[in-house]
């Protein structure tokens, strides 16, 4: 597909109200997992895809030496 | 997306191959019309496109609601043929289509060998254990380049579960508008603005925040154990908390569409008519009352904490006019000595007259020196009193607005209690009568429904009652998250899961609060755009005011705000189904063909004129099914040819049993 996210316009607006860059980061990888695997059975959806991205952004933290801030969702 | 054109083999009623039958549109005639008689190929023409896209999926679909096997489709004559020429028959569909500037084809196709029943009847046996599916894209250079089909393909564009809301029969547009249906409505709306996603991903976030958590207290030695074990305990309460919430809101959902379906019935019945509408206005206001009492208890909560800092105002009033008294003496020069030395050196003379050089070793300069740094540190403490000061003017002014605020809203929400008493009161009233009243159905109804708020109210207990829980329980866990991360500074793994579990957690609870918001702008938006079509489509609507309720009730309210849903005309209920289908395909930024199989056959001949003129405009390609004479007539002719792009004509042949389709225009 050349586009996988100008379907979900509206889903997009949204999420760019959260601020933590983090959170956001996890949020947006996330759902695309989740659009990827819309009508895939419970069953059979790859929770590894989301263990690695929880994997892959704790690490960006770790690595820089900051904390996780509790999430804010933008109030505009 | 955009159909192109479509190739049918052996499906059905359709024999051999048929087609291709062309349906791409230009933008300006975004339609294309079949016309058949029933029986003449129309719903097989459907099913040929879901099969098409959806393949096994379909086929599964199939089963589940029609109870018909794919094999089923397979034509008659061609396996006739097929059993006497002792060959084996393919049954394919071939759909063109294009989508984000990119062609595309996808072919199922199901091979058979004909096997003779008992009967004598033709059955179909699978060759192949599986239906095969191609998927290819038409490149520019023209290479038709295969592309893995799979879900997720079909997922970007348009979802199974999501196709319904497209992908339209008669029925199910007529249903949509029937009282109680409200569970359907929220489902075609979380679906199509892609809610489900959030939830989804809301529900995986959580699960794993749940490993890591536990993986976390697997690893974890000594006071850490013991904390991470209680966290999870908590955590695994807090999960279930929100399972039932989950479950309570979908029963009372479920609890509100039977009671009004039974009102509906009531409002209908000459003899309850005035009670019922009397209640319904009751109703109306007592739901009005609770947002504004949830809406003054949030408010009171958040008051009630800045006031409880009242315990402390003595003691703040003390210090501050301590301070203020100090100010007032000059106890709290600021800066005012610092200054003083500052000139003392620049005049090179101390207090005492004595002049002195600014140069290291002189004792004079290094003595005042020594003396300006002990003032320096001191105007630091000063300038700390003045901050206090001001930051105690500040806290107490916030106290005393809380305060006031507080006493406000304990008023207001004591006259909403007095006036949801005097409502409550009116409306066991109306039941009593209603209840007493000799018919039989009508007792029956009453009682019916008394049972229901009676659950209802038992339900909204156990809500109230778990929501606080769930308070408590947010509350420990920060806590015990607290804890956890200062132990687990020192149990480096540890650490480092419990990170990834709150980072999950944190994400999840993010995605909760995104939820209802976009659940409700969602809301708002189907309900703006509803209102707004079912003027285009219904003249005679000026007398109906349209709505969707919090509770995604599609509501019609007659000039005296009295529930007319049932009063609508079949055709104006139809006209409301397709003003809230184009809503949702208009909110949801997503514009696949809407195929609708026979959308005038309920309507009365005065409305077709208002429908046909409407349809062409409802969304980028409009594929109809359609009746001739019933739905296909003068007025609908006249209306939709200029906007259609190809109009075809099913035919069907008794003798042979075979369907055809003839292009007209």
């Amino acid at each position: 597909m050349s586009s996988r996210t100008k379907n979900i316009g509206r889903l997009q607006q949204i999420l760019a109200r959260i601020d933590d860059p983090n959170i956001k980061e996890v949020v947006k990888r996330v759902v695309e997992v989740e659009i990827s695997h819309r009508s895939t059975e419970r069953v059979n959806f790859p929770k590894q895809k989301i263990r690695d991205i929880l994997d892959g952004v704790a690490r960006t933290i770790e690595n820089s030496g900051k904390q996780v801030t509790p999430n804010e969702i933008s109030k505009n | 997306m955009k159909f192109q054109k479509i190739e049918i083999e052996n499906f059905a009623s359709y024999y051999g191959k048929v087609g291709p039958i062309q349906m791409e549109t230009a933008p300006e005639k975004p339609l294309v019309v079949f016309i058949g008689r029933t029986g003449f190929g129309k719903t097989s023409f459907f099913d040929a496109i879901n099969w098409a896209l959806y393949g096994p999926e379909y086929e599964k679909d199939l089963e589940d609601k029609k109870g018909r096997n794919i094999l089923d489709y397979v034509n008659e004559s061609a396996l006739r043929e097929a059993a006497n020429q002792g060959q084996r028959v393919q049954m394919s569909v071939t759909l063109f289509f294009e989508h984000d500037g990119s062609e595309y084809y996808i072919t199922q196709t199901v091979l058979v060998k004909p096997v003779k029943e008992k009967r004598g009847n033709m059955k179909a046996e699978r060759i192949e254990r599986h239906t095969i599916t191609h998927l290819r894209e038409i490149k520019h250079s023209g290479d038709h380049e295969a592309i893995n089909y799979s879900k997720i393909f079909l997922d970007e564009i348009l979802p199974n579960n999501v196709k319904s809301y497209f992908l339209f029969d008669g029925d199910r547009i007529h249903n949509l508008a029937k009282p109680g249906n409200s569970q359907e409505i929220q489902d075609a709306i979380y679906r199509v603005v892609d809610l489900e996603i959030i939830r989804n991903a809301g529900e995986h976030l959580n699960e794993a925040a749940n490993e890591y958590s536990k993986k976390a207290a697997k690893t974890a030695t000594g006071e850490l154990a013991t904390i991470e074990e209680e966290h999870n305990n908590e955590l695994d309460f807090q999960n279930k908390l929100k399972a039932r919430l989950a479950e309570i809101k979908k029963e009372r959902q479920a609890i509100k569409d039977q009671v009004d379906r039974i009102e509906e019935k009531l409002i209908d019945l000459q003899e309850t008519k005035a009670l019922q509408e009397r209640k319904n206005h009751i109703n109306k206001d007592l739901q009005r009352i609770e947002g504004l009492q949830k809406e003054l208890k949030s408010r009171m909560r958040e008051n009630a904490a800045k006031a409880s800092l009242g315990l402390a105002l003595k003691p703040l009033q003390e210090l501050r006019n301590l301070l203020h008294e100090k100010r007032s003496k000059g106890e709290i020069p600021k800066h005012i000595r610092e200054i003083f030395f500052k000139d003392l050196f620049d005049m090179q003379q101390c207090i005492c007259g004595t002049t002195f050089q600014k140069k290291e070793g002189d004792p004079i300069y290094e003595n005042l020196k020594k003396l300006l740094e002990v003032e320096k540190t001191r105007s630091q403490e000063e300038d700390h009193l003045i901050d206090l000061y001001h930051q105690l003017n500040q806290t107490e002014a916030i106290i005393n607005e809380a305060k006031k605020q507080l006493e406000a809203d304990d008023d207001q929400i004591m006259d909403l209690e007095e006036e949801e008493k005097k409502y409550v009161l009116e409306r066991q009233e109306i039941d009593n009568q209603l209840s007493e009243l000799p018919a039989e159905d009508i007792n029956k109804l009453v009682n019916d429904r008394k049972k229901r708020e009676e659950k209802d109210k038992e339900i909204i207990a156990e809500s109230t009652s778990k929501q606080d829980q769930l308070v408590k329980s947010e509350e420990k866990l920060k806590e015990l998250d607290k804890q956890i991360k200062e132990l687990g500074k020192k149990q480096e793994e540890v650490g480092s899961l419990h990170l990834r579990s709150e980072l999950a957690k944190n994400a999840a609870q993010t995605l909760e609060a995104l939820y209802e918001k976009f659940a409700e702008e969602s809301r708002k938006s189907v309900e703006e755009l509803t209102i707004q079509e079912f003027k285009n489509f219904v003249l005679s609507s000026s007398g109906y005011k349209v709505g969707l309720s919090k509770d995604y009730e599609l509501e019609v309210l007659d000039s005296n705000d009295n529930r007319a849903l049932q009063r609508l005309s079949m055709g104006q209920s139809q006209c409301l189904s397709l003003a809230f289908i184009t809503a949702i395909s208009r909110v949801s930024e997503k514009y696949p063909p809407l195929v609708i199989d026979m959308p005038f056959s309920r309507l009365d001949h005065t409305i077709h004129d208002a429908v046909s003129k409407r349809l062409p405009k409802l969304s980028q390609q409009i594929i109809l099914f359609l009746i001739p004479e019933v739905e296909w007539n003068q007025t609908t002719k006249s209306n939709l040819t200029r906007y259609a792009s190809y109009i075809y004509e099913m035919h069907f042949d008794e003798n042979v049993r075979e369907s055809t389709i003839t292009r007209i225009s």
